[in-house]
């Protein structure tokens, strides 16, 4: 069983001006950043690309929701090279005063998510059942009520990390704002041990609509070496290749 | 440019699953929509009964499934702010190109269902 990435760094940064970015996190290299963004809604404004001052091979947008109906809601990670190993995360929305939430986590130990670790719900439901494509992962979600309700608990709600009882494990970080536009939600579970489904969300009661993005941060899996063996699969031609000098033919 | 299927206006009175076809090469995403508008359909229903749909993913050409994902929506008219809820939507990642979906869609009551999936380069 793989070890659980371990979460080095949180950070939770909100605007009302459409672009917004994280206190600098000084972070190494080989450390996997996961970032969720949650808008407003107030306007159909398209996302833009996300941005970082961390050196980096490629920021990879794994989810993208416009809102104006409903929460907009945006999924990003990225890996840090060599180079420049402290800086920001920025995301930002073409839509002017628009109130934006941006969700970082940053693992060490982990594999990048690919797009099919990560989810995006919009509508009226509360929660989603997501069913890790790999153990001890570690779940991050971001949510976003439109209805700009009295903020509910989160689900599942933190508990004793256990890393040998499968289900939910702890919550190193929760938050829950109102801002009278909309209530925006942040959660990280570190170890999910299994990969049955398991309900992220909010509990409570009330129809949103809701705006739920979720990223799986797997653990770091070393390639497999290529097989030694085959080099020596030949070692009876090798030996047939001394032939020449009497050794391995028997003619000693 | 997205590929799209069709999940076809249909009764419900107990669970019933949509298979689609093979995602086309070069997609990374499947997004599921419900339209919650249809005559029957989600808006018909009262708030306290919920229609739940369940996605599940096959790399070796549906010989074994895998759970991925699942969502509850709520029945009624929702209106927030002046705009009345017509859709519900679930967007997930394809982790190869052979992937088939398929959906399980459970209703609390009767009701008609209808939408698309589309596929994202």
């Amino acid at each position: 069983m793989p070890t659980a990435p371990t979460i080095v760094a949180i950070a939770v940064a909100k605007t009302t001006t459409s672009t917004v970015a994280t206190p600098s996190l000084v972070l190494q290299v080989g450390d996997v950043v996961s970032a969720i963004a949650i808008t407003e809604g107030s306007a159909s404004g398209a996302w833009n690309a996300p941005s970082t001052t961390l050196s980096n091979s490629g920021i990879s947008t794994l989810q993208t929701h416009v809102g104006g109906t409903d929460c907009g809601g945006q999924a990003f990670t990225f890996t840090v090279a060599a180079g420049t190993t402290t800086g920001t995360v920025t995301a930002t929305i073409s839509q002017a005063s628009e109130s934006l939430t941006l969700f970082v986590v940053v693992c060490r130990g982990a594999s990048q998510p690919t797009a099919s670790q990560s989810l995006l719900v919009a509508g009226s439901s509360r929660t989603t059942s997501y069913s890790s494509t790999y153990a001890d992962s570690v779940v991050m979600t971001g949510i976003g009520d439109w209805a700009a309700a009295a903020a509910q608990s989160l689900v599942p709600t933190s508990s004793t990390h256990a890393s040998g009882t499968p289900g939910p494990s702890a919550a190193p970080n929760s938050d829950a704002t109102e801002t009278g536009i909309y209530t925006h939600y942040s959660a990280v579970y570190d170890d999910q041990v299994s990969t049955s489904p398991i309900s992220y969300g909010i509990g409570g009661t009330g129809t949103g609509p809701f705006t739920i993005v979720l990223i799986e941060i797997p653990a770091y899996v070393a390639p497999v070496p290529p097989d030694e063996g085959a080099y020596n699969d030949n070692a009876e031609s090798d030996m047939w290749s001394f032939a020449g000098v009497g050794i391995g033919d028997g003619s000693f | 440019m997205a590929t799209t299927q069709n999940i076809p206006n249909t009764r419900l009175t107990t669970a019933q699953l949509f298979e689609f076809a093979k995602t086309p090469v070069g997609a990374q995403w499947a997004l599921i929509t419900i339209d919650r508008t249809i005559s029957g359909g989600l808006n018909s229903l009262t708030i306290a009964e919920t229609l739940e749909i369940d996605i599940e993913r096959s790399t070796d050409g549906g010989g074994t499934w895998t759970p991925v994902a699942g969502i509850t929506a709520i029945g009624g008219v929702l209106v927030t702010k002046g705009i009345t809820r017509a859709t519900e939507t679930l967007t997930v990642g394809i982790p190869a190109s052979d992937t088939v979906f398929r959906i399980n869609v459970i209703p609390s009551t009767p009701v008609r269902v209808a939408g698309t999936v589309d596929y994202f380069p």
